[in-house]
């Protein structure tokens, strides 16, 4: 199915694929906010509570499982050379087909991981979808569109902006504040903080 | 040499590649247009109502075509910008901030404040590709929601407020109808208006060959704010309406359904048309009717559409119906090249000045690609340039042609310094370039494609706004890129192959 789509339409296929999840989720399970069962029941109240260490941990173990996959192994630097120039890295016999749809088998399943860790301190609420989608991506395009340690650096320093901006001028005007902020930083640097140069295009 | 082959074919096709003013183009449109007028004398109020949806959700559509359908900006929070306009309209006629406002005051005060974060909701558009200005666009959506629940004592928070009410002759369905109706019928006129004029082509050109509209002079910030500008009013108008037609707002009227919907209406209608999106539009206001049962799986069935669109056909509504271009080409058809022509073209636009660079520098990370480079080109002489792979010459070109900037060193123009590094600037002083492998708009016609290189030559006293207004003006430079064009062609209509396919990069 991958194989015949342009750009555009990978975008728009997934896009789809999403909203159809989204919608079977909500019919079968309703809108309301659910409660998440506890995972491991270690840690009960308090900062040591589940709730807020399973997050960070699997967070860590992410990033360190992905910092190996792309510094460490073949495979890794396979996605990367796919990502970087799809024509060379098919020259080199690079299988472009299953790698893409391992990367996106791969991506999917850090996203099921996020879910599940978060699912007790977020709840499985519906609606979450929208606000989880742009403030996983603000970091990102923050800290450079492909590099995962920008992405850190803005995912920390969105939330301190976060709970600042909260403390500072109240609830309503704290989102408004993170995306004058995002405006303002890609306007500035459009790269993100940490981006690659620009590519040549000519 | 075939002079004389033009066919009646062959010229009603080139009719239609002026777009506006020809039938084939406006005729389906009017025809709509009119079966919507009979719409309140031949049913009920209820399907007047869902009538006068349409014809409000194509207001914002309509527009917004524009940055989806021909910009190829995936716009998907387009609901925010409804939002914005029916929560503005709505508080400014309640008098919730200020004295009560008249309503058509109001609407024309949520058109500037549409106008205004429409820019604000683009800015992104000029660094964020594809999806990730989608996600950019979601995030403003979430956020106005989120004011509008939270700001209660002007927006009333999750109790909402009374939208306007129109005044009369437009207070009843049907006199509201009528005004929907019209507004709708401006902003298809006006999309058309920018679409098959030069500001059309050159949303096509950013869209599908950015590298190359810059050096064709085609400046794609300014275009793309004028777009977003155009289409936030727009779509703030379009919320007032709605604010009127659902009486009663809250914020839960404004979900991403809506946003899916008025995003898939365009796809499914396919890029580039205005025809496709209408009926789109149409189809999906319509389709949730029909389904009564399945109202709460609106949103699947929009998505299981936008995927069987994108995996069965891509083109859309469009290319569905795209008859002339689907026709096969002339059998043996033969490309006579006209050497006498060359040298009339030549003769049209003599070169008077020369370019000289002195000491141009310019590196990347370690490698110096051009260290001090003098080079003098003479006017009305024919250079080469040659030298080993890697010793600079492309960059050179690239220096000119303005895509970067030397570190040191300067570009002169008969004696006049060009500014460096900005290559939009290059074409209307007159310097062209062509690339390494062929950039070319794919889903133009080798006409259209040509004609792009007619954005330069503007007559002054087209203004943006007017173009809008003006469907003649547009017109008549398209006639006069065309045949510019055709003294190239000899007027025998032999090149006009539509180049869908093979032409594509």
């Amino acid at each position: 199915m991958l194989k015949s789509l342009d750009q555009h339409l990978y975008v728009l296929s997934t896009l789809a694929l999403a909203l159809m999840i989204q919608q079977v989720v909500a019919v079968e399970w309703s809108t309301e906010p659910q409660a998440f069962p506890r995972v491991f029941g270690i840690g009960s109240g308090g900062i040591l509570d589940e709730k807020f260490w399973l997050p960070m941990l699997t967070c860590a173990v992410t990033i360190c499982a992905l910092e190996v996959l792309y510094r460490r192994t073949l495979t890794g630097l396979a996605f990367l050379a796919i990502a970087e120039d799809n024509f060379a890295a098919r020259a080199l016999g690079l299988p472009e087909r299953s790698l893409r749809m391992a990367s996106y088998a791969l991506a999917g399943m850090i996203g099921g991981l996020a879910g599940f860790s978060g699912g007790q301190l977020l709840l499985a609420f519906v609606a979450n979808g929208p606000l989880l989608n742009f403030y996983g991506f603000v970091p990102v395009a923050l800290g450079g569109l492909g590099n995962n340690r920008g992405a850190i650096v803005g995912g920390f320093a969105l939330g301190l902006f976060q709970q600042a901006a909260n403390f500072l001028v109240g609830g309503i005007f704290s989102s408004v504040a993170v995306f004058m902020l995002f405006i303002v930083v890609l306007l500035a640097a459009p790269r993100g903080l940490f981006g690659a140069h620009l590519a040549r295009r000519v | 040499m075939a002079i004389s082959s033009e066919s009646a074919a062959g010229a009603m096709q080139e009719k239609s590649l002026a777009g506006i003013g020809s039938w084939v183009f406006a005729g389906p449109l009017i025809l709509i247009f009119c079966l919507a007028l009979l719409v309140p004398f031949i049913t009920n109020d209820y399907w007047v109502l869902i009538a006068t949806r349409a014809a409000i959700y194509w207001v914002l559509v309509g527009a917004l075509n524009l940055v989806i359908g021909f910009a190829g900006q995936l716009a998907i929070g387009y609901v925010a910008l409804l939002t914005l306009g029916a929560y503005t309209t709505s508080v400014l006629v309640a008098g919730n901030v200020s004295p009560p406002v008249p309503v058509f005051a109001a609407l024309a005060i949520a058109g500037v404040a549409g106008a205004i974060f429409g820019v604000i909701v683009g800015l992104p558009a000029l660094r964020l590709r594809t999806f990730y200005f989608a996600i950019s666009t979601l995030g403003f959506a979430t956020i106005i929601t989120q004011i509008a629940l939270a700001w209660q004592s002007v927006t009333g928070g999750g109790i909402g407020l009374p939208g306007p009410e129109m005044p009369a002759p437009f207070h009843t369905h049907a006199g509201f109808y009528f005004f929907c109706l019209a507004a709708a019928g401006l902003i298809t006129w006006m999309t058309a208006n920018i679409a098959y004029s030069r500001f059309g082509r050159g949303l096509i050109a950013v869209r599908d060959a950015d590298v190359a509209a810059e050096a064709t002079g085609i400046r794609k910030a300014r275009l793309l704010m004028t777009i977003f500008v155009f289409t936030g009013a727009s779509a703030a108008i379009a919320g007032g309406l709605f604010a009127a037609l659902q009486t009663y707002i809250t914020p839960d009227a404004f979900t991403f359904d809506l946003s899916v919907l008025f995003f898939i209406s365009i796809l499914i209608g396919g890029r580039g048309s205005i025809l496709g999106p209408l009926i789109g539009t149409v189809i999906l206001t319509l389709l949730p009717e029909f389904a009564a049962p399945l109202a709460a799986w609106s949103t699947f069935l929009y998505a299981v559409l936008l995927l069987v669109i994108v995996l069965v056909a891509p083109g859309g509504i469009a290319a569905l119906l795209d008859f002339g271009n689907r026709r096969a080409l002339q059998a043996n058809r033969t490309i006579v090249p006209k050497a006498a022509l060359v040298g009339h073209l030549l003769a049209m636009d003599k070169a008077k000045s020369g370019i000289a660079l002195r000491g141009v520098v310019l590196s990347f990370l370690g490698v110096r690609a051009i260290d001090g480079v003098d080079l003098d080109v003479e006017a009305g002489k024919i250079h080469g340039l040659i030298g080993p792979n890697g010793s600079g010459k492309t960059t050179i070109l690239n220096v000119i042609s303005g895509f970067y900037g030397p570190e040191a060193g300067s570009i002169a123009l008969g004696g006049q310094a060009l500014k460096p590094g900005d290559s939009e600037s290059r074409a209307s002083q007159g310097i062209a370039r062509t690339f390494q492998t062929p950039r070319i708009v794919g889903e133009a016609s080798v006409l259209q494609n040509v004609m792009i290189g007619g954005t330069i030559q503007r007559p002054k006293h087209i203004r943006r706004i007017a173009s809008l207004f003006a469907p003649a003006s547009p017109r008549r430079t398209n006639a006069a890129i065309r045949s510019d064009d055709r003294i190239v062609r000899g007027r025998a209509g032999k090149s006009r192959g539509h180049s869908r396919g093979p032409a594509a990069t």
